[in-house]
């Protein structure tokens, strides 16, 4: 118990010193006045500079950073994330994320089940012909697929199943229905699966290939456990511990989105957005995404760690 | 009313292009793309002009202009008049953008903006195939003897998609919210008075306008955006709430349906439409930033139609006998724009140089593909204000750095207010060169003109999104610019981008160099009020002369549209004005829906 209340206090820490430090950097970029405003930030009529005083009360541009920041933190907090900066509207941030963020966690979650159901059976099969010529031509593969850029992977694919095979869509349109959509996401999601499951491939092989040469591995082997049962049952479980680590780790980072996967394969999802909105300087969403995937980063390896004592009850104790 | 030359031509000829950028569309002009993806006040004379304005010394023989082949109208899209429309079916229209709104009062519809609006939208004018604006949404425009009076008459029993009536009400509306708007109204001003006597109702229908010089061709000022009308209804309910701009309401032949920006935006038919029959259950936009990828689209029947700037994928859309294509380079020009407000471009030594140092040569052949036609001014040879005997010098940069060494050594100790540097470092001109991106194409311009400018410039790089581009080249923070401009079907209606009226030294100029010459300004005013077309010709030669020597713009090419269809897509120039005038099949990448239907 004293060990999860420690854990929730340093992720709090953490979370509270990332926006800080986002924060800060945000309101160093510039005057989002023009932002907010467009042209009429810039005018010199009398109602132009009347909507300026408006808007540097409205968004308290005005105000010094720390009471910006504790404003910013305390809306936060309860759900809002404040107005998009837009000369034609300042919809709420949260309308954004509501629409962007379902694509990339479709994205996500496609790509990682994608990635761990290549890795799993392609790493037990190369540990059980470890240093044998399938495992020399696998370890080939998996680094060819890690070295190679995700947006050359992409352009490959697009043009083997997409264009040449005609099996899936090259677009992606926000208003099909959600199964239409996920058939749309499977090219994205095999881009970013191949190289995270080839390294997840080599991670799990290398710990697979150490468990094998256990003696319990051997005891098991003694006692005419047949080879399928020792790999799956016995050698698998206590191998996961890189593997889930690794795993955990590439998901925080995928909430963000892929962005170069999404530019690509044009999906409007967060990765995209937050690109969008620093080159705009469009703050209040660089700072919603940016807690978004922070707070999912810490959760996940919260869950990382919960995971660890399922896996193996040592870890409990 | 202009001829333009036209070299708007539908063949498989093999050119292609980049984009430039995309440029904002006031007062009925066509939009012009700032350097954007693509494919995108001061008045004050200029400091210290010791030296004499040089004639303008070619650097070299001027280049063949024409590298797309004889100037010629050659519609080879199948002839439709055999085959019955058929009702039914959605086009997919691929874009090179997205826009943040579709409001014409207020929104910088840019090219792809244009493109959606057409679908919502009915202007009061449009171009006939001959250049000339004919009435649409307006039954007839009658001009006093003196051409600063103009009645417009609309025509009756026509509404908006939400019920409301189209009448001279809402036009007023319209034109007030748009003269309202800090830069859509600079495009308006030098043309109208001030004050409300600017447009007048004389009745339910009839609108008197009031002009400030005499306009031979009111009607082309209403043809584009600045024509466009929307509901006065959602005009009011958009500017409480400005989401709305997303959701727009006009005449059009086809309703807003939905819209997920950046994915897709949906139009459906308007079975109401006053103009007749439309054949397409919905046009859907897709916006699809690569050119290569649109054009796949294309191939593969994701998409039904494309329009593009862009070189390499144009060359392969003209390779493809899947396609149909509208060929146009009539429209913009692209060229590097340089702030003649703040030095070191407030000196004209300074312009000169980096006019010297330009690549264009290469600009044509690398980005250009050696496809685009190299531009010396506004207009391509075939039209009939082109003037032969200007040059856009470039390439010579010995004379460039000749002229850096005057200005530095009498003006290197100033202050470039943008850089906050001194303006000449180390014996070269320090500038900043500013574009729209992210752009692939747009940084290997920016990299080909600095690695040319270098001679005698201190380039930094600046990319910022193309709203924030229009912005700051709108208000002057910039030194030069890569920029897309010009090419209106009527010459007249870009003056707005030249005119010492649209010059803001506090605040916002639709004269993106800040440069002003009175004596320009009156030969384009009287230009305006010529009809007889030849002699207009010779005064507009006269003042491109003035804009050469000013040596403000550094012309690179003609920008080429492309709009691409499926081989099924039918109607495509079918259009006709409201009176069965044949309209001109694309403007600038535009192109209309309302006769469109796919096989």
């Amino acid at each position: 118990m004293n060990y999860w209340v420690q854990r929730l206090t340093a992720s709090l820490m953490l979370l509270l010193a990332v926006s800080m430090l986002t924060f800060a950097a945000m309101n160093l970029l510039g005057d989002p006045l023009f932002n907010i405003l467009g042209p009429a930030a810039a005018d010199t009529k009398p109602e132009s500079l009347e909507k300026v005083a408006a808007a540097k009360e409205l968004y308290y541009l005005d105000r010094p950073l720390p009471e910006r920041y504790v404003r910013w933190l305390g809306d936060m907090v309860t759900g809002d994330f404040g107005v998009q900066f837009g000369s034609t509207g300042q919809p709420p941030v949260s309308e954004l994320v509501k629409e962007r963020f379902p694509r990339s966690l479709t994205l996500l979650v496609m790509a990682q089940l994608l990635a761990a159901m290549i890795a799993i059976p392609w790493a037990l099969i190369s540990a059980a012909r470890a240093n044998k010529p399938a495992d020399r031509i696998s370890t080939v593969n998996s680094f060819l697929l890690i070295a190679m850029p995700n947006f050359a992977l992409a352009v490959i694919l697009k043009y083997v199943f997409g264009i040449k095979l005609g099996w899936f869509p090259l677009t992606f349109k926000a208003t099909d229905p959600w199964l239409t959509r996920v058939y749309q996401t499977f090219l994205p999601a095999l881009t970013i699966a191949l190289p995270a499951a080839a390294v997840y491939q080599r991670l799990l092989r290398t710990d697979l290939i150490t468990t094998l040469q256990e003696d319990f591995i051997l005891m098991a082997r003694s006692k005419g456990v047949g080879r399928r049962r020792v790999l799956f049952k016995h050698a698998l479980r206590p191998s996961l511990f890189s593997f889930i680590t690794v795993f955990g780790i590439n998901t925080g980072t995928l909430i963000g989105g892929s962005l170069i996967v999404e530019n690509i394969f044009r999906i409007p999802g967060l990765g995209s957005a937050i690109v969008e909105a620093i080159l705009r300087e469009d703050f209040p969403v660089v700072l919603a995404i940016v807690m978004i995937i922070t707070t999912a980063f810490v959760l996940v390896n919260v869950l990382v760690d919960a995971v660890y004592t399922l896996i193996d009850p040592r870890v409990r104790r | 009313m202009v001829n333009r030359g036209n070299h708007m031509k539908t063949s498989s000829s093999h050119r292609s292009f980049r984009r430039i950028g995309a440029v904002l569309a006031t007062a009925g002009l066509l939009v012009s793309a700032c350097g954007g993806s693509d494919d995108t006040e001061a008045d004050s004379e200029p400091a210290a002009e010791s030296s004499p304005e040089p004639a303008a010394e070619p650097a070299a023989e001027p280049a063949e202009d024409d590298t797309l082949g004889e100037a010629e109208t050659d519609v080879t899209l199948p002839p439709d008049d055999d085959a019955d429309s058929i009702f039914g079916g959605t086009l997919r229209y691929g874009l090179e953008a997205d826009v943040n709104g579709l409001n014409p009062t207020s929104s910088a519809l840019s090219a792809p903006g244009l493109m959606m609006a057409n679908a919502v939208f009915d202007t009061l004018a449009v171009y006939s195939e001959g250049d000339t604006s004919t009435p649409h949404l307006a039954e007839s425009f009658t001009a006093s003897d003196d051409l600063m009076t103009w009645t417009m008459k609309l025509r009756e029993g026509i509404t908006f998609h939400d019920g409301t009536p189209l009448n001279a009400e809402a036009v007023l509306v319209n034109f007030n919210a748009q003269r309202g708007d800090p830069l859509v109204g600079l495009a308006i001003m030098p043309f109208f008075p001030q004050d409300d006597s600017a447009a007048v109702a004389l009745d339910d229908l009839t609108i008197e306008f009031h002009v400030n010089f005499p306009i031979a061709d009111f009607g082309s000022i209403v043809t584009g955006q600045l024509g466009m009308v929307a509901s006065p209804t959602w005009i009011a309910a958009a500017k409480e709430d400005p989401t709305l701009n997303q959701a727009p309401v006009g005449t059009g032949p086809f309703k807003f349906d939905s819209r997920s920006e950046d994915s897709v935006t949906r139009f459906v038919r308007n079975d109401d439409w006053w103009g007749g029959d439309v054949y397409l259950d919905a046009v859907e936009f897709y916006p699809v930033t690569d050119g290569d990828d649109r054009n796949n689209l294309l191939f593969n029947g994701d998409l039904d139609a494309l329009q593009t700037t862009n070189q390499a994928s144009i060359l392969d859309l003209l390779d493809s006998d899947a396609v149909q294509n509208i060929i146009d380079d009539t429209s913009e020009e692209s060229f590097a724009m340089m702030n003649t407000a703040i030095p070191p471009f407030d000196d004209i030594r300074a312009r000169q140089a980096l006019a010297y140092a330009s690549p264009v040569e290469e600009y044509v052949e690398l980005i250009g593909l050696g496809v685009s036609r190299r531009a010396s001014q506004r207009f391509t040879p075939e039209s009939i204000n082109y003037n032969p005997d200007l040059v856009q010098v470039s390439n010579d940069p010995d004379t460039a750095v000749a002229l850096v060494a005057e200005y530095c050594a009498e003006r290197g100790e100033e202050t470039n207010p943008l850089l906050g540097t001194t303006t000449c470092t180390d014996g070269k001109i320090n500038i900043e060169l500013q574009w729209s991106g992210p752009s692939v194409v747009q940084t290997r311009i920016a990299e080909l003109l600095d690695e040319a400018w270098s001679v005698g410039f201190n380039v930094t790089f600046q990319e910022l999104p193309q709203d924030g581009h229009i912005l700051q080249t709108a208000i002057g923070q910039y030194n030069v610019n890569t920029w897309r401009q010009f090419g209106a079907v009527d010459v007249w209606t870009d003056n707005v981008w030249l005119l010492c009226a649209t010059i803001n030294p506090a605040g916002l100029s639709l004269n993106w160099p800040r440069n002003c010459d009175e004596q320009r300004d009156a030969l384009l005013f009287q230009a305006t009020a010529m009809s007889d077309l030849e002699a207009r010709a010779e005064v507009l030669k006269e003042a491109e002369a003035l804009i050469n020597q000013a040596f403000t713009y550094v012309f690179f090419t003609h920008t080429t549209w492309v709009n691409s269809f499926a081989d099924n897509v039918r109607g495509v120039c079918d259009h006709t004005s409201a009176d069965g005038v044949k309209m001109r099949c694309a403007v600038s990448g535009r192109t209309w829906f309302s006769k469109i239907w796919i096989e």
